[in-house]
């Protein structure tokens, strides 16, 4: 009770976290507009500076749903599957800006606007795993959190997958290599827009994560005013 | 019929062997002067080289040479974007705008949907909590 009391209430640094994290959102296209054109790319090469930061997320929401669904697993506490149904939420919102600014990106770039690579299908694969959670825990019924567990233990296995496909697999999308090697003036805005998205979704897991627990609040009285 | 063969043959091993010679950097004047590099205001020879793929056997046993037809613009030229086909023109700005428009609009509607989700429910947790407060 004490935990879900946790959950409920937001703590301190919440509301400054949010702040800040909405001021970083203002600035990184000022931050963008002033980095460099790509020689290559041009213009269009500033999508990079949200896509990346956004796939970096929708990875990190992998890892966070599967970590806290084998928590669960293990220790059938309620808070551990609270965060990994707010962290599979967050993978679809990622995902889905991964998803669309990837080809808006390609169909300039590559000149299509989708092409069945590894990098690409895996991730949209992901994606859909994440989305399958999301339907079965709403629909699933009883038993439907162990189901979802497994669900994203196995969307948390083609993490790793997504993120080396690139360099063994023959593909058109950008290896793993091209972060290291960045000049200064492009990686400045990257960075700043990764940490901009890292604590959105620090700020979006725990707010999820709250209504959980509300949620759970909610079930408790419904069953005291039944008693 | 072999007459027009050993035509066609001659003229192929002639455009095979003149190629390379067209284009090979001009000879120094003299031994003391370096070559001639193309300066700013080089421009390219455009002429077409003769090659197999110019000419056709027909079944009848002339030989055709096919006409190409050449670019009207240069290569190294700038095109107006305005100046493409409909269908060709790609501009980058949509693309990015767009890009950029539906992350914003993405993270919104997802901020919207969890703040009413969060707003309902603190709302029937308020009004059940009334409820058994009531005798």
């Amino acid at each position: 009770m004490t935990r879900d009391h946790d959950d409920i209430s937001l703590p301190g640094w919440f509301l400054p976290a949010a702040a800040i994290c909405g001021l970083m959102f203002a600035a990184s296209p000022v931050l963008i507009a002033y980095t460099p054109y790509e020689a290559e790319m041009g213009l269009v090469q500033k999508i990079f500076y949200y896509h990346l930061p956004a796939a970096w997320m929708f990875l990190l929401g992998g890892i966070v749903c599967g970590v806290a669904s084998a928590r669960y697993l293990r220790s059938r506490s309620a808070r551990h599957d609270r965060v990994a149904w707010a962290a599979a939420e967050l993978i679809v919102l990622f995902g889905a800006i991964t998803l669309v600014t990837g080809p808006l990106w390609a169909r300039k770039t590559w000149g299509v606007w989708w092409t069945w690579d590894v990098r690409l299908t895996s991730s949209l694969v992901s994606w859909l795993i994440a989305v399958a959670y999301l339907l079965v825990r709403r629909y699933g019924g009883p038993g439907s959190d162990r189901l979802g567990a497994g669900l994203a233990l196995f969307g948390m296995a083609n993490v790793p997958f997504i993120y080396i496909s690139v360099n063994f697999w023959r593909t058109i999308h950008p290896l793993t290599t091209v972060v290291p090697t960045l000049p200064t003036s492009f990686g400045i805005p990257l960075w700043f827009c990764t940490f901009t998205f890292l604590l959105l979704f620090v700020l979006l897991l725990r707010l999820r994560v709250r209504l959980e627990a509300q949620r759970a609040r909610l079930d408790t009285l419904y069953l005291s005013l039944d008693e | 019929m072999r007459t027009r063969c050993a035509v066609l043959i001659c003229l192929l091993v002639s455009g095979a062997v003149a190629g390379p010679q067209a284009q090979e950097t001009r000879r120094p004047r003299s031994e003391a002067l370096p070559p001639e590099l193309p300066g700013p205001l080089f421009i390219p020879d455009r002429t077409p080289r003769l090659g197999p793929e110019n000419f056709r056997l027909t079944t009848d046993g002339r030989i055709l040479r096919i006409r190409q037809q050449l670019p009207t613009t240069p290569d190294d030229e700038f095109t107006p974007i305005s100046e493409l086909p409909p269908d060709e023109r790609l501009p980058a700005a949509p693309m990015l705008v767009g890009a950029y428009a539906f992350v914003a609009l993405a993270i919104f509607a997802y901020l919207v949907s969890l703040s009413r989700r969060l707003q309902g429910v603190a709302r029937e947790i308020a009004r059940l909590e009334a409820q058994i407060k009531r005798p």
